[in-house]
């Protein structure tokens, strides 16, 4: 073997411990699909979940363990970001699996495509996550999605379900169109140099004196890309019909881990790629911030199905979330605290809604007149969820929100933070409402002999510990601030070693 | 630009060719219209089916695994370019990654996908 | 060896012929040409910035995106070909359950 071919190898030695939670994900998934399903488990469908939940447990191990460090010719990188954002999609594809018993056992097909098609999705997060090179984020985001619409699409016999898919395929494949191209302008722009975001920001503001167009052009078509993957105004249309559409355990998975790996793409490449030219970007990522804020609030007021509600106040969150992508590297950490509470009250309150739907009791928020009756627990946990949406304090909903606020202040982001602060009291009234709908109107009356249903183990489990650490969460502020700094000042480090 | 002129020059040959030859065979031939002429050629049999036929959704099913499986040549190429340098380690990396293709294969086939019947 | 720049204005009418389908045209499956002709337009330019300056990092993304277009491809005709199953239609206009 001669010295090229065995330094690569030593190479890849090396660098694949930075990536054995992915290599572990993949490589069971594919094990999962064949011959697993073939040797073990044939026809027995509700053995998958454990299986599944197990391999998340152990990855979940596995991203701890990871060490921290850049590896494959610096395009992939392992720190606190990288960590951070990894747990946070672990955590919601958990949840996913979790809350999806229901649906699946009602279903007279095979389902291990379901789970492994999730293993391949989040392993895509987690690279999206440690992307530093333009070749490995494309790579990951394009992993993620393609996954993701065949899970929308996964109930192929319900109309509801292919459309929503297909029509978040076009506008996926659309988007991510326009983020290739966004990508191959900053290319041309850097002379055909680099792909890397290191490098690229610091060739970046050198080339932009003399190509102004080239790089603004790049940089606002990789915004709307972006824009595209987690559903921020104005290109937030697709999201709604997916989120409505999509099996309801699928639209808690996408409201929460790929928002959460696409938000840690969304920081690397705008504070490690781009912040040499950041006042191309600023200004339009502000606008797209403050859109996203009002829209979806204002939007998920007349909202009749529970899912768009969640769907337009997600649409609502990310806006928050951009805030803490535009404070600079300390408002990584917000960002991800946010995320993090976001993360727990979605799970908690789309547990409720599946168990609901599940029961027949259906997705309406008319649907939720007078559940305080039926699930005195549920009612009293949705609305723990709904108000921590809110914001209201002591709720860790209202932490999350209150530490990106202030974070932005001092950054000097007053107007946004005015427009955050109103849309939030906007979105009280919404949530409110839900909240009025359950404890204040009557029940319509059940059919003869209806009894409410008893909740199922994984739901009481999501809903019990939701609610505990939404209640009890911001006891816990100081550590988890601690461990979130850790996300900032790796980010620091990260601007500054290249390989 | 000065390199392209004879490929401006070829354009334009090759946009005169047809239309002369058109124009000339317009002029010249005679004119006798049939309602046979206007009937699709089908190797000289009378066409018994609209041309526009609905293909069995199988065809796509296969098109697509094709295609697929097809693309995936592309990434052999810069290991074609590079085998010298890369020697038994490009080798080996190139063998496993058909061996994963061979998990895909496993897992259509396993689905009944290549059955036709 | 000339300069790409030309190269940019191709790819740019090739990225905007894409656009304009996606936007017009309301059959699903030019849609998806369309978006194919983008990604192929930010393709071409990858591939001449990637031989003007001599990396190979361009090029190799450029064969690794082609990879992505096929396994894309794959999953939206499969979706296309369920939901013509479904409506026995594939223009996004009949695609109208889903609204708010």
């Amino acid at each position: 073997m001669n010295g090229f071919a065995s330094g690569l190898m030593e190479a890849l030695l090396r660098d694949s411990a930075f990536i054995l939670p992915q290599l572990f994900l993949a490589g069971l998934g594919t094990l999962m699909l064949w011959p697993g399903d073939l040797l073990f488990h044939k026809g027995e469908k509700h053995k998958w979940a454990p299986v599944t939940g197990a391999i998340l447990i152990v990855v979940l191990a596995l991203v701890f363990r990871t060490p921290e460090g850049t590896g494959f010719s610096g395009m992939y990188r392992v720190d606190g970001l990288t960590k951070g954002f990894q747990i946070l999609s672990i955590l919601g594809a958990l949840g996913a699996v979790a809350l999806s018993q229901r649906l699946l056992n009602a279903l007279k097909e095979q389902t291990v495509e379901y789970y492994a098609l999730i293993l391949f999705s989040l392993s895509g997060m987690l690279f999206l996550c440690g992307a530093v090179d333009f070749v490995s984020f494309y790579f990951s985001l394009e992993l993620m999605a393609i996954c993701i619409y065949i899970l929308v699409a996964y109930l192929r016999k319900q109309e509801r379900g292919v459309e929503a898919g297909l029509k978040y395929f076009l506008l996926g494949a659309f988007s991510s169109g326009l983020l290739l191209y966004g990508i191959s302008l900053l290319f041309a722009a850097t002379g055909g140099k680099t792909t890397n975001f290191a490098e690229m920001g610091q060739l970046l503001p050198v080339v932009s004196q003399s190509n102004t167009l080239l790089v603004g052009a790049g940089v606002l078509m990789v915004l709307v890309g972006l824009g595209f993957k987690v559903a921020a105004v104005p290109f937030h249309m697709w999201s709604p019909d997916a989120y409505e559409g999509a099996p309801t355990p699928i639209t808690a998975f996408m409201a929460t881990a790929p928002k959460a790996a696409s938000l840690a793409a969304f920081i690397r490449v705008f504070q490690t790629a781009l912040p040499g030219v950041a006042d191309q970007w600023m200004l339009p990522l502000g606008y797209v911030a403050a859109a996203s804020m009002i829209l979806g609030n204002v939007a998920a007021i007349k909202q009749q199905s529970m899912k768009r509600l969640l769907a337009y106040s997600s649409i609502a969150h990310v806006g928050y979330m951009l805030l803490g992508v535009m404070c600079g590297p300390e408002g990584a950490q917000a960002t991800w605290l946010y995320m993090a509470t976001y993360l727990v009250m979605n799970f908690g309150a789309f547990a409720i809604v599946i168990h609901l739907q599940g029961t027949g009791e259906g997705e309406r928020i008319e649907d939720f007149r007078g559940l305080k009756d039926r699930h005195p627990f549920l009612a009293f946990a949705m609305m723990v969820f709904l108000l921590s949406l809110a914001g209201i304090p002591p709720l860790v909903g209202f932490f999350g929100k209150f530490y990106l606020f202030q974070m932005a202040v001092t950054q000097g982001h007053i107007t946004l933070v005015t427009i955050a602060f109103l849309t939030s009291v906007v979105s009280a009234f919404y949530y409110l409402g839900v909240v009025n709908q359950m404890y204040f109107k009557d029940a319509p009356a059940l059919a003869e002999g209806a009894e409410p249903e008893a909740t199922g183990m994984a739901t009481t489990v999501i809903v019990t510990v939701a609610c505990v650490l939404v209640l009890l969460g911001t006891g816990f502020a100081k550590p988890l601030l601690e461990w979130a700094g850790g996300i900032g000042s790796e980010k620091k480090a990260s601007q500054v070693a290249l390989r | 630009m000065q390199g392209y002129a004879p490929i401006l020059l070829l354009v334009l040959v090759a946009i005169a060719m047809p239309v002369i030859v058109w124009t000339l065979s317009r002029l010249v031939r005679p004119n006798v219209p049939n309602a046979n002429k206007y009937m699709v050629y089908e190797c000289g049999i009378t066409p018994t089916t609209d041309a526009r036929e609905k293909f069995s959704v199988r065809y796509y099913l296969i098109a697509v695994m094709f295609l697929v499986f097809d693309v995936e040549t592309v990434f052999l190429y810069p290991w074609a370019v590079q085998f010298k340098e890369l020697a038994l380690f490009g080798l080996v990396e190139m063998g496993i990654f058909l061996f994963l293709l061979l998990f895909g294969y496993g897992y259509i086939w396993s689905k009944g996908a290549l059955t036709w019947e | 060896m000339p300069s790409p720049n030309a190269v940019l204005i191709i790819s740019f009418l090739l990225f905007s012929t894409g656009v304009a389908g996606i936007l017009i045209r309301r059959n699903a499956l030019v849609i998806l040409m369309c978006a194919e002709l983008m990604l192929n337009a930010a393709n071409l330019n990858f591939i001449a910035f990637a031989r003007h300056s001599g990396s190979v990092g361009g090029q190799a993304f450029a064969l690794m995106v082609m990879g992505f277009a096929a396994a894309e491809v794959a999953v939206g005709l499969a979706i296309v070909v369920a939901l013509y199953r479904r409506k026995a239609t594939v223009q996004v206009d009949d695609i109208n359950l889903l609204k708010g």
